[in-house]
């Protein structure tokens, strides 16, 4: 199909579990699983949505793909390449290739590194570049993500940002590599609605000009429906839907995509009761 | 008589650099069984208002001005011992992180007794079990769910449990400080849900703090807006949400997305210096607003009543 040599990633009947460890025998009561037979393919360029309520497993899926957790079941391919029993030198061109924002900038920043070193250190680890040219890069990076002028953040420290600015810097450390595929965990989740529509407009942005692909997890169906090309409702670990984003929301054939929609935020100032 | 009147209260923090304004000359009044929202982003001193109201002010603040009147009594001139006494039975408040707010060691029904028993001491056991089972099942836990640890629970319930515990010494005031900001959406529809039926059940005044526009449209009459410690723009619901006057509230709304939007989304000017304007130079939002009038970065504008429920602090007329 000519659909398939687009693909940047591909999940092949990917399956989570984890297991309850304190039992005597093991029966498999009180085993979770995470995902189930789960298989999606996620094409170059694309932003792909995947919605699902807290606990239904899309956390599970991000962490899967950076491969801060092994597939339990199944196989994941970048462009057509197995992931899984990557070592080594393989491993690291991997980490490279795939990055992650996390959903939690008061989290994921080093409150002792400044913005420069935070920026700069998959550079270092990479051994990407010189050293000025790494600040170089570093200051451009800073600057596609909205934080102008950059030399004005440079120096700081992220006690000094806001959470908007916070999370800019985690997107500048997950594209200064520029990877093919970025894993973007509920980027906006913690931040008001006025800086999360600015936060879409810089992902919106890098896909434009560095053409590169996007996994956005989110339980807001209308930031997907913003953002993503297609989605996937996800629901205890078992997609239930998925297609492209318009028919998805304005077609719903599943009734879990159905109470997402009926549960989504809006001016209706109706009482319901 | 209005349940609750505040007027121009004004908190500041001390700070390296001197006192800054968290609350700036804020006055509104809530009646018996109304709700009132405000609405704002992070930083618009939308929770320091809530932390005055219960008398929960951290240390290095302080209340430079204004009284916070409850039925007769001014909360600002009274001594922390008969605060305690207001603070969970007249004032109640719903905490942000629900996660965090149950003792993970102590069985939920034992927490709400505990509410209970420190507030009112002539009460029987058998009194304080039936009135914790009315209580779960107005907030919807199911009864078999009362001896259960805090962990056995889920998000939505914890928030459930959280809400219980405000309503059981009947409370005349309930502040909900963002409590649904940390639910996913399906969970934030039914703790809505359950918040309205409880406004229609009680004659409680409410007081709903959050940055979510359409979460305040849902519960609230009455909704104020604020920028950096001031009120912009008040009104009734209908007023606020259909016809905005302020130039911020309309920005607020025009970034707001909703399943209906995603085409005509308005995405709001970036200004990382605008927070660090301040009112005392002109309006604070005059390097926000898309039209700004000579007078705006020079004088500060005052209050102005568009009509009996709707008020405004903008020197334009109209901004359609």
């Amino acid at each position: 199909m000519k659909k398939q040599q687009n693909a940047i990633i591909e999940l092949a009947d990917i399956s989570k579990i984890y297991y309850q460890k304190s039992q005597l025998f093991h029966t498999g009561a009180g085993d979770v699983v995470a995902l189930k037979d789960i298989n999606l393919t996620i094409n170059k360029g694309e932003i792909f949505g995947l919605v699902g309520q807290s606990g239904s497993g899309k956390t599970t899926a991000g962490r899967l793909l950076v491969k801060l957790e092994n597939p339990t079941r199944g196989e994941i391919y970048l462009k057509g390449a197995p992931v899984s029993g990557l070592k080594g030198r393989e491993l690291k061109e991997y980490r490279k290739q795939v990055q992650m924002i996390f959903q939690d900038p008061y989290q994921s920043l080093n409150p002792h590194l400044s913005i420069a070193e935070t920026v700069m250190e998959p550079l270092i680890v990479h051994g990407a570049g010189t050293r000025e040219s790494r600040r170089q890069k570093v200051l451009d990076t800073l600057e596609t993500t909205g934080l102008v002028p950059a030399t004005d953040f440079y120096d700081r420290y992220p006690h000094r940002l806001s959470g908007g600015q916070r999370q800019r810097v985690a997107i500048a450390r997950a594209i200064v590599l520029e990877p093919e595929f970025i894993v973007a965990d509920e980027p906006s989740s913690m931040l008001d609605a006025t800086i999360a529509i600015q936060l879409f407009q810089v992902l919106l942005n890098i896909r434009e000009r560095l053409g590169m692909t996007f996994l956005f997890i989110t339980h807001n169906l209308a930031a997907a429906k913003y953002l993503c090309d297609r989605i996937a409702v996800i629901q205890n670990g078992v997609i239930v839907e998925t297609g492209h984003t318009r028919d998805v929301i304005d077609h719903p054939s599943h009734p879990y995509t159905k109470t997402l929609i009926a549960s989504q935020p809006s001016f209706d100032i109706c009482p319901i009761l | 008589m209005a349940l609750l009147t505040v007027d121009n209260l004004t908190v500041g923090y001390d700070s390296a650099t001197g006192m800054t304004r968290a609350v700036d000359d804020v006055s509104f009044t809530i009646e018996s069984g109304t709700s009132l929202g405000f609405v704002g982003e992070s930083g618009c001193g939308k929770t320091t208002i809530g932390m005055a109201l219960m008398g929960l002010l951290p240390d290095n603040a302080r209340i430079l001005h204004g009284n916070i009147i409850l039925d007769d009594q001014n909360l600002i001139k009274i001594s922390q011992e008969d605060f305690r006494e207001i603070r969970g039975r007249k004032i109640a408040m719903i905490f942000q992180a629900a996660m965090n707010a149950l003792n993970p060691v102590v069985r939920v029904g034992d927490q709400v007794a505990e509410m209970i028993t420190t507030h009112q001491t002539a009460v029987s056991p058998v009194e304080i079990s039936v009135k914790i089972e009315e209580l779960f099942d107005l907030v919807g836990i199911p009864g078999d769910r009362i001896n259960d640890y805090p962990h056995q629970y889920s998000g939505g319930m914890k928030q459930r449990a959280i809400i219980a515990m405000a309503l059981a010494c009947n409370p005349r005031l309930i502040i909900a400080d963002e409590p649904t900001t940390a639910l996913d959406v399906v969970v934030q529809d039914q703790i809505l849900k359950e918040i309205i039926k409880i406004q229609n059940l009680l004659d409680t005044g409410f007081v709903f703090i959050s940055h979510d526009i359409a979460v305040v449209a849902r519960v609230c009459e009455k909704i104020c807006v604020m920028y950096d410690g001031k009120i912009v723009e008040t009104g009734t619901r209908e007023e606020v949400f259909q016809a905005p006057v302020h130039p911020y509230t309309r920005q607020l709304l025009g970034s707001y997305l909703t399943l209906d939007n995603c085409n005509n989304i308005k995405v709001p000017y970036i200004n990382s210096r605008l927070g660090q304007k301040g009112w005392e130079h002109g309006c604070a939002l005059a390097p926000l607003c898309d039209n700004p009038m000579d007078k705006c970065d020079r004088l500060c504008p005052g209050w102005r009543q568009l009509s009996p429920t709707h008020g405004v602090r903008c020197f334009k007329k109209s901004t359609i």
